[in-house]
């Protein structure tokens, strides 16, 4: 059975032990806790008391130290390779308190760094603007904070530049005021003015300016000239890039902890999802009581656990009503494949149909005829074998490396059939060497017998189909409707046979489909009451023919995409083998082969890998399939960048 | 009107097939995957992290022009481009080629736009649900199909040209 069977599990803790037993569940990793249903009004519930879901403290404790790090992987960038494997840690270092304190306080002196760095950087943008702002004024020998003496002011000012600027000294000696507009500096938008004028003639001046636009402005303590502050903001700016090295290398040297920080994210991960449980249960005075999901071959071990610890609990089969949570459980080698099946949507857990044996299948040979190239096949499962072995991947990542692998050796296969290997790679380099080499293809080679591939693209396609059409019938006939299953698909398969069987020229073939159809017309309005409409569906149905002309055709894109690798592979190796058997013709056809045939490899890949699923999702699940599990998410040592060694309590 | 003449020609005509297939599907998938790309962008400046997913998304409009490049090179090879000696078609033939490169040229256009911008849009998924990616990745391929249709005629006819 594919989906595993959930068992619906109810406890009440005694609450000192709660965080324990908490502990002991996740070590097993196969319980989830989930928020009990219960209505307010119930009078036995009056007294529980459910906690406040809150952001929790292990979680913003957690957020902070992801900070730190990647602080720590900005100004000292780990020099691990992307092969590392996780670090192994046993569980009583990963929890242990006091390193968990140590790499708060790391953390803390960490986010204590980064703020006076970002501090400093927005000191040194202010002083930068500053100087901006003073430039235009170095021309002045004026001190910024002069404002005349006892007889005569000084006013600092811009006015803004129309088109072309005013000539303020004219403006002004018209005027006849004892006043003098002095232009220090004009940019494209304004000219900076110095006004100089007797105290008793300023108010008038500035009246006169300020009818062209003058505006005064203001130095805040700044003494002396402009070139005197600007100096003095060069040297302010370079004490404080003095300080941001500073700052810089003493993160550097915290490097170091690195190992404790990345640890403490885990446990503190692990933390907060406990912590997120924990919201979801109810409280008494002295007890706790949680609901949750277990897997029925799981139950015993939580058992367990759970009496050791002086739980009471039950185990009972799920109500009609509830939907629990689904988990893919398969044989080993199809297991990689039900990750296909996940990421079109996890089933419903009552679905009664496991497809993923023909997934695995099915999935297996169709990304082989797409990528279809014996030596791409082996590079891809080559890479995804080197990452599997040394890094030693987890979870999601694990399971898509395998699928690759298996794939890569299907394509391995696919190409052997077809004579690929990076097209017709061993031919050019015989031909370079002036020697002549054909590798025949095991069965017949595409590109030569373009029909046979589209035949056996669509045979492949028709099988997959019926197949999936088999699924459907299989289902119905699990739920007791055999004649539903004759109906619906037994008569479609006639069709489809029948249909088929035409191209060989035999007579029967047309016999069978039209039996089908007639079957079709008949039946599939069997639920309309009066005959008129009964026969119109039966119509309908029968229009439903191109549906599955379109779903064969769809199988092409296996050809297409098979022919594609091959005749890249071949472009790439012309365009090689150009320089011909000399010296630079060799290094030119090892470039363009090193590059062409990665380009190949990528892209037929990513190909082979989205079109393969296709065929899954749309034209196999559409036949039967009923989404709408939930994922089963339990409580479990969930870490990133460790890999957690179980101890023995 | 000897251009005139030249003009009719089997070869040239075959060859002309052939460079409208190369170019026009390219420029389908090179439309397409600049429109993938813009959006891609925009992704990664919120996320630098999802490059990869993104660089997947955009490369799936690139199909056309591959596709436009295989019946090139198959006419260039059915012609005998490659062998160095006399291309000898009669100006029948030589139409008969022009017509089997225009289905992908055609189709290898359009829907390398069309698919482009479904990419563009699942670009979107991979922002905001990134968990739902691999469904995003669906909606491009579901118009690779007719990408996928016109390559088979073009090729079906190339085939069997006598």
């Amino acid at each position: 059975m594919a989906i595993v069977r959930m068992k619906r599990l109810r406890v009440i803790v005694p609450s000192k032990i709660q965080r324990k037993v908490l502990r002991d569940l996740t070590r097993l990793g196969c319980v989830e806790i989930e928020n009990p249903v219960y209505t307010e009004m119930d009078e036995d519930m009056a007294q529980v008391i459910r906690p406040p879901s809150a952001i929790t403290d292990a979680a913003r404790a957690r957020t902070d130290m992801v900070t730190a790090l990647e602080a720590l992987d900005k100004y000292a960038p780990s020099k691990r390779s992307f092969l590392t494997p996780r670090r192994e840690i046993n569980e009583s270092v990963l929890f242990d308190e006091e390193a968990i304190e140590q790499a708060k306080e790391v953390s803390a002196r960490i986010g204590g760094l980064v703020r006076q760095i970002n501090e400093t950087k927005s000191l040194v943008g202010r002083i930068t603007a500053q100087k901006a702002s003073l430039e235009p004024w170095t021309a002045s020998d004026i001190p910024l904070e002069y404002t005349g003496g006892k007889e005569y002011a000084v006013i600092f000012g811009v006015v803004p530049i129309d088109e072309k600027p005013v000539d303020l000294s004219a403006i002004l000696a018209e005027s006849d005021l004892p006043a003098i507009a002095d232009v220090i500096h004009s940019d494209n938008e304004q000219s900076y003015v110095v006004l100089v004028s007797y105290k008793d003639a300023q108010e008038d001046a500035l009246t006169i300016l300020k009818a062209e636009g003058f505006s005064q402005t203001l130095f805040k303590d700044m003494y002396g000239t402009a070139a005197d502050n600007i100096n003095r903001l060069d040297q302010e700016t370079k004490t404080a890039e003095e300080k941001l090295q500073q700052l810089e290398a003493e993160i550097v040297t915290l490097a170091p902890h690195r190992d404790l920080l990345e640890q403490t994210i885990d446990a503190l991960n692990v933390e907060s999802l406990r912590e997120t449980a924990m919201s979801s249960m109810l409280h008494t005075e002295k007890t706790t009581y949680f609901e949750g999901w277990t897997p029925e071959a799981a139950e015993s071990a939580v058992a367990q656990v759970l009496e050791k610890n002086g739980c009471a609990y039950e185990f009972s089969e799920p109500a009609e009503i509830e939907e629990p949570p689904v988990v893919l459980k398969n044989a080993k080698l199809i297991q990689p494949f039900s990750t296909i099946t996940e990421m079109y949507g996890l089933p419903a857990y009552r679905s009664l149909i496991d497809s993923n044996p023909i997934v695995a299948v099915s999935y297996f040979i169709f990304f082989g005829i797409m990528l279809s190239d014996a030596l791409c096949g082996l590079v891809v499962s080559a890479v995804t074998f080197i990452i599997l072995k040394k890094k030693k991947p987890a979870g999601m990542m694990k399971q898509f490396l395998t699928l690759f692998f298996f794939c890569g050796l299907s394509s391995l296969v696919w190409g052997a059939l077809f004579g690929s290997w990076f097209g017709n790679a061993p031919s050019i380099v015989a031909m370079m060497l002036g020697k002549e080499l054909v590798v025949p293809p095991v069965w017949f080679d595409p590109l030569a017998e373009p029909m046979k591939i589209l035949v056996l693209s669509v045979v492949l396609g028709v099988v997959h189909l019926m197949l999936g059409m088999g699924c459907s019938a299989a289902r119905q006939i699990k739920q007791g409707n055999i004649k539903e299953a004759i109906f619906d698909t037994g008569f479609w398969y006639m069709i489809l046979i029948g249909g088929l069987g035409l191209f060989t020229g035999a007579k029967i073939f047309a016999v069978i489909a039209l039996l089908g159809a007639v079957g079709v017309l008949l039946t599939a309005g069997r639920e309309k009451k009066n005959i008129f409409s009964k026969l119109t569906s039966g119509l309908g149905a029968l229009y439903g023919v191109t549906g599955y002309v379109s779903d064969i055709l769809s199988y092409t894109r296996l050809m297409a995409l098979g022919l594609c690798t091959g005749v890249i592979a071949m472009v790439m190796n012309t365009l090689g083998s150009l320089a011909g058997n000399s010296f630079i013709g060799w290094i030119l056809f090892l470039i363009v082969f090193a590059v062409g045939h990665t380009f190949n490899v990528a892209v037929s890949t990513l190909g082979a890998f989205v079109h393969s699923m296709r065929l899954e999702f749309v034209e196999f699940f559409g036949k039967f399939y009923e989404s709408g599990g939930r994922p089963f998410k339990p409580l479990f040592n969930q870490t990133k960048y460790t890999e957690v060694i179980k101890e023995e309590i | 009107m000897d251009w005139l003449n030249s003009i009719f020609s089997g070869p040239f005509l075959a060859l002309f097939g052939a460079a409208l297939a190369a170019g026009f599907a390219g420029a389908g998938s090179a439309k397409g995957v600049g429109i993938a790309g813009e959006a891609a962008a925009g992704v990664v400046t919120e996320d630098p992290g999802k490059f990869g997913q993104t660089l997947l998304l955009q490369a799936l409009p690139g199909t056309q022009g591959i596709y436009g490049l295989l019946v090139a090179f198959l006419i260039m090879n059915g012609i005998g481009l490659f062998g160095g000696g006399e291309m000898t078609l009669t100006i029948s033939q030589g139409f008969q080629y022009f017509a089997a490169a225009l289905p992908i040229a055609v189709g290898g256009y359009f829907s390398g736009i069309a698919q482009g911008r479904a990419s563009a849009a699942s670009m979107g998924i991979l922002a905001k649900r990134p968990e739902e990616f691999a469904k995003g990745m669906l909606y491009p391929a579901m118009v690779e199909t007719y990408a996928v249709l016109a390559l088979l005629v073009s090729v079906l006819m190339l085939i069997n040209i006598r």
